[in-house]
């Protein structure tokens, strides 16, 4: 699954450890998630939506649409 | 970015030196007390040493996973059962074996003294189903789930294979109380994994 999470943390100038904070998880989950090394489960995945004010789809996409648009 | 990376490599160096300081010193102590022959003040000794290098190497491990963001108020409550349960396993275990020595025992009160050094190890197997229950951070949680499959599964290929290997007669016999330590080494391999690749 690809996120836009570092593009939208460098938005708001915010380091790993602010978002971290913000979201009540480690910094190493939130560097995990933003690397694509870890998948976050739904209900974290609507939190840092809901963070950023904004829709679900609108941060994270699907890998399997990201490539059927390349085709 | 840098900075994080350069403490957290300043981080892991230190610890290591730690580690490796500490079995020096700890393998320089042994060969000392057995030079010295102080008798039963040798081993409480080597006790005393051992305790305070393991709360030296806990707090290390603690300001370790600070510097590398995975800290959590679930590991720090496990690091001190894990501490607790340390010390109630040596009581245990030296308290058997002088009671078994000293004061002889059959029946159930030998089971209650051959018994007493499960305890501190039962309790340290608590503290890590603790772990993975208390921690409310998915991914460490992920982690040590992670981590914890690989200990068991080590444990169950070593134990396979040397139980096969003994029925043959090519391999002496190992106690069972292996077990516990062998899963933990597992599981310290298994933290070790590479992170790469989806999870």
């Amino acid at each position: 699954m690809n996120n836009r999470l570092k593009v939208l943390r460098a938005e708001r100038n915010w380091s790993q450890s602010d978002l971290a904070e913000r979201l009540g998880v480690s910094r190493q989950s939130v560097n995990a998630i933003e690397t694509g090394k870890y998948d976050p489960s739904l209900p974290l995945a609507f939190r840092i939506a809901e963070l950023f004010g904004l829709a679900i789809e609108e941060v994270f996409t699907s890998p399997s649409r990201h490539q059927s648009k390349a085709f | 970015m840098n900075v994080i990376d350069a403490d957290g490599g300043s981080a892991r160096r230190g610890f290591a030196a730690l580690v490796i300081a500490e079995a020096v010193a700890l393998a320089i102590a042994a060969a000392a007390m057995i030079w010295l022959d102080l008798g039963w003040a040798g081993p409480v000794i080597m006790l005393l040493l051992v305790a305070a290098f393991t709360f030296t190497l806990v707090r290390a491990t603690e300001a370790r996973a600070k510097a590398a963001g995975n800290f959590s108020s679930a590991m720090a409550r496990y690091n001190k059962r894990m501490l607790v349960a340390g010390g109630i396993y040596v009581v245990g275990l030296f308290g058997a074996v002088w009671a078994h020595d000293e004061l002889g025992a059959s029946g159930v009160t030998a089971f209650l003294f051959a018994f007493a050094p499960s305890i501190g190890v039962l309790m340290m197997v608590w503290a890590m189903a603790r772990l993975i229950a208390d921690e409310t951070d998915e991914y460490l949680r992920y982690r040590y789930v992670r981590a914890s499959l690989f200990g068991l599964g080590g444990l169950l290929t070593l134990a396979t294979v040397w139980g096969f290997f003994e029925q043959f007669d090519l391999v002496p016999h190992a106690p069972t109380w292996l077990a516990v330590p062998i899963f933990a080494i597992g599981l310290g391999f298994g933290n070790c994994l590479p992170r790469g690749g989806r999870e």
